[in-house]
């Protein structure tokens, strides 16, 4: 069956179906239409055409992202998530919120702050990047600390596969075990199992009360001391990151939230802890995550056991002179280098595999394969994509192994 | 059982690792939900992870089905056996292999009992944090395979928050490691998928689990009520003020009076009974207790104490951790649920839950994780009395409608196992149920690993689902998603 533009427009309106632009697909991929349903049911009816016409589907939130992963084999049809943008409900009393997929972070941050709550995912460009987008590339930051990892917070999600099904797992409420937790599954999927169109997330306390803090660990010998102190230390920090460029001193920044007393308590245990004087800083050094991304770059996502970070980030200056960097303790590191510097990955990866750890390319790769080498679990990897969206549909070849 | 087979699991393992006798089968006819008994074909116990994997090679080689077993104290049947089957012990793989500080893990097999882990990690200052009522007898595997909760869930999270990477042996024999002790490996996350699948999806065999830093204070309330209405009410107040207790629980007069027959736990004699436990920096904890005794007395408690030693603590936590063995003291026989509810709904499920009771005339106790709406009504009957059993299970039943009504779960903690079966297909529509089982065919094809376990009529792998159908909730426009 041949498919084309008038097809797609019978589902969601000739306004909703736009010629495509190199810049609407990923990077090395060029796609013939954007697609842009708007409710849940004009998106399985789009997956469902696309499907029958053998072409393929990149799902697509706020676009912040489209970077991620290998240059599909094909993307024919860019699904353009941003009309799906509701609230569907806050429920503030039970600390969740029900979303579609297409609502910007930034705005479900600003709506969730009236009932002083909000959710602790984390993305550059809040305001383009779609919980959906934050939640199929398990994106992170310095709130993962205290608040875990993004699969953490979902507890539940509506999905749309290959053959147009609209599945439902997971729940509403912060505790459930009622069959598998697809919510895990379809996060950092990339896309490639199915379309998340809704998800429900877990949401916190806004603190009170926060203040920064920074250390200056000076020499590497040193950073590593006081990271260690730090998380023997009994403290609770909400957020840790480390500021690094190649020749410069790393400088460390802290979070502390709580009551005014308790954030004096833990900012003095951390000096105890330490042995350092602490600082205040501006809260504006949380933003320098997003400041990697201000110029186009090589941008990877390194891991390491979290004690290995510090020899992660030796590994990473004894292979280039120019870097900067964003590393937390949990094991992440967000490096940018220049394009130049992509024959480093490999030793990089080598050097990171010693310690469970991968280098990912996170965007500007150019012919870099983006994950790495698969392990010992591609064959269930592979045996999954082949369940739920056989034909290849979602993202073809985006994947890590080829998936 | 084939005398050659069974000559097969001997020549694998050893003829000490594997049991006929029908006076030892009978051992595991059952887990810690009574009423569902089957005598199973066969036991094995291995003692290292290869010959886990030698027995499932031949379950897979035999066309076998093999039911994984920790500690048998699983409340909704997922350790039942299979009449013709194979039960796989894993109660010989009880080391602790590894403790990883720095990186704040530790490394055990699944035969490790669950308090042992925060009491091998005590002295450095950490400790496990899922903490199942059964702790003290419970294994990790089996927490893994139900993603165990418990009290302090609410704060630090379930089983699989704190699971960084399995080992794991699969329906077909092969052995695979997930995730890993370095964050997002890249790839689908599936140690955060194989957490709570029932034992359906493989068998552990080696677990690498996240280690918590003891806070630096502790402090746990006490506070009587004179309702379990006026309790809930405090819960709302305390978490609609900011604050996050690491655990907060409420009981009920008749699980209070039996856990104080049980145990002497100490409880005031009240109508309701809301525990409280804060955690974190001194100052904080001292600083929101206040706010906490506040909220409570605004909310009609008339007694509120304070255990601020270990031994006062661990005494308070021991009532409330018997509770539902306990029944046994105030009925001959009980039923524990175990649903969800938005904590928002908990006043009107309670009354409705109340009413039903008195309809059915049966007597309900309520023990309940009341910070994420976990409840677990305990139904209490006569199994001697005719009828009773039925009218009990029946009204067990209702309650778990109760809770999907309420747009909750069936399930926060027990598992689905052999029991709550029925009402996966009230609480999810077919196409959910259908997109749960693509998981299942892709671990384990030929559906050998713990079958007719969670999922009330499991398609077959390849056989083709129908188009999508409206879940009736969606119909009746009670639920748009989920």
């Amino acid at each position: 069956m041949t498919i084309d533009a008038t097809a797609f427009a019978a589902i969601v309106g000739a306004d909703h179906v736009t010629p495509a632009q190199a810049a609407d697909a990923p990077p090395g991929a060029m796609a013939r239409w954007v697609v842009a349903p708007g409710d849940v049911a004009e998106v399985a009816a789009v997956v469902r055409a696309a499907a029958a016409g053998g072409l393929a589907v990149v799902p697509r939130g706020g676009g912040t992202k489209l970077a991620r992963g290998n240059p599909p084999r094909r993307a024919d049809v860019v699904l353009a998530l941003h009309r799906l943008d509701r609230v569907v409900e806050h429920a503030h009393g039970d600390m969740t919120a029900t979303v579609e997929a297409g609502v910007p972070l930034a705005a479900l941050q600003r709506q969730l702050a009236r009932q002083r709550q909000f959710v602790p995912l984390e993305s550059h460009m809040p305001e383009r990047a779609t919980v959906g987008g934050v939640l199929a590339t398990a994106d992170s930051g310095a709130l993962r600390l205290r608040y875990g990892p993004p699969r953490d917070l979902v507890l539940g999600v509506t999905v749309v596969l290959a053959d147009g099904t609209i599945a439902r797992s997971g729940g509403k409420v912060v505790k459930n075990v009622a069959g598998y937790d697809l919510p895990k599954l379809m996060t950092g999927a990339l896309g490639t199992l199915g379309v998340l169109v809704a998800a429900t997330l877990r949401l916190y306390p806004s603190p009170e009360h926060e203040v920064t803090i920074g250390l200056d660990p000076g020499d590497p010998a040193a950073l590593e001391r006081m990271l260690s102190a730090l998380r023997a230390a009994p403290v609770t920090p909400t957020a840790v990151q480390l500021r690094l460029a190649a020749g410069q001193p790393a400088a460390l920044d802290v979070r502390v939230a709580g009551t005014p007393a308790a954030c004096d308590e833990q900012i003095a245990a951390i000096a105890t802890a330490t042995a350092s004087t602490v600082t205040p800083r501006d809260p504006g050094v949380w933003q320098a995550r997003a400041a990697l991304w201000h110029e186009p770059a090589l941008m990877l996502k390194c891991t390491t056991r979290p004690a290995q970070l510090g020899a992660a980030l030796a590994h990473l200056a004894a292979l280039t002179p120019v870097w900067r960097a964003v590393a937390y303790p949990t094991g992440i590191i967000e490096v940018a280098l220049p394009h130049a510097a992509s024959a480093i990955v490999a030793p990089l990866r080598q050097a990171l595999a010693a310690s469970d750890g991968a280098a990912v390319v996170l965007a500007g790769g150019g012919d870099l394969e983006a994950w790495g080498p698969a392990g010992g679990d591609a064959a269930v990897m592979q045996r999954i994509k082949q369940q739920f969206d056989p034909q290849g549909v979602f993202n073809p070849g985006r994947y890590l192994g080829g998936i | 059982m084939d005398q050659r087979i069974i000559d097969a699991f001997g020549r694998a393992l050893g003829a000490s690792c594997v049991i006929t006798d029908p006076m030892q089968l009978r051992t595991y006819e059952c887990d810690g939900l009574t009423n569902f008994r089957v005598i199973p074909a066969l036991v094995v116990i291995p003692t290292c992870a290869a010959d886990v994997q030698a027995a499932v090679r031949i379950c897979h080689d035999e066309r076998l089905p093999f039911v994984a077993r920790g500690a048998g104290t699983g409340l909704s049947g997922g350790a039942l056996p299979v009449a013709d089957g194979v039960v796989i012990s894993l109660t010989r793989l009880n080391r602790i292999l590894e403790v990883d500080l720095a990186n704040e893990c530790i490394v055990v097999e699944p035969g490790v009992i669950n308090a042992h882990v925060t009491r091998h990690v005590s002295a450095a200052g950490y400790f496990y944090a899922p903490d199942p009522s059964s702790q003290s007898v419970c294994t990790i595997g089996g927490n893994i395979a139900e993603n165990a909760g418990g009290a302090h869930c609410l704060k630090y999270g379930f089983t699989v928050t704190h699971v960084l990477a399995l080992d794991v042996v699969l329906p077909d024999g092969s052995l695979v490691t997930l995730g890993g002790r370095a964050p997002d490996r890249p790839g689908y996350d599936l140690a955060g998928v194989f957490v709570g699948s029932e034992g359906t999806l493989g068998i552990v065999t080696r677990a690498c689990l996240r280690l918590v830093k003891r806070p630096a204070s502790i402090q746990t309330l006490l506070a009587a009520f004179h309702s379990t209405d006026d309790a809930g009410a405090a819960v709302g107040a305390i978490i609609g003020a900011g604050i996050l207790p690491a655990a907060i629980e409420i009981m009920d007069r008749l699980s209070i009076v039996a856990a104080e027959a049980a145990v002497h736990a100490g409880y005031p004699e009240c109508g309701a009974l809301l525990l409280v436990e804060l955690d974190g920096p001194a100052s904080e904890v001292d600083a929101l207790m206040v706010r906490v005794n506040a909220l409570c007395s605004a909310c009609g408690a008339w007694e509120q104490r304070l255990a601020a030693s270990d031994d006062e603590r661990a005494v308070v936590w021991r009532g409330r951790k018997a509770a539902f063995a306990a029944m046994g003291r105030i009925s001959p026989n009980y039923i524990v649920q175990d649903g969800v509810i938005p904590r928002t709904a908990l006043a009107a499920v309670l009354r409705e839950i109340h009413a039903l009771g008195e309809q059915a005339g049966l007597r309900v106790a309520n023990v309940f994780h009341a910070g994420d709406g976990n409840l677990h009504p305990l139904v209490l009957y006569d199994r001697k009395v005719p009828g009773q059993e039925h009218a009990a299970e029946a009204l067990s039943g209702e309650i778990l409608r109760i809770c999907i009504r309420a747009g909750g779960s069936i399930t926060g903690e027990h598992g689905v196992g052999m029991e709550k079966r029925a009402f996966m297909a009230e609480m999810f529509a077919e196409p959910d149920l259908d997109t749960m089982q693509r998981v299942r065919c892709a671990f384990d094809p030929l559906r050998l690993a713990n079958p007719d376990k969670v999922f009330p009529r499991p398609r077959l792998c390849g056989e083709k689902t129908g188009p999508y159908e409206p879940h009736p909730l969606e119909v009746a426009g009670v639920a748009e998603f989920f």
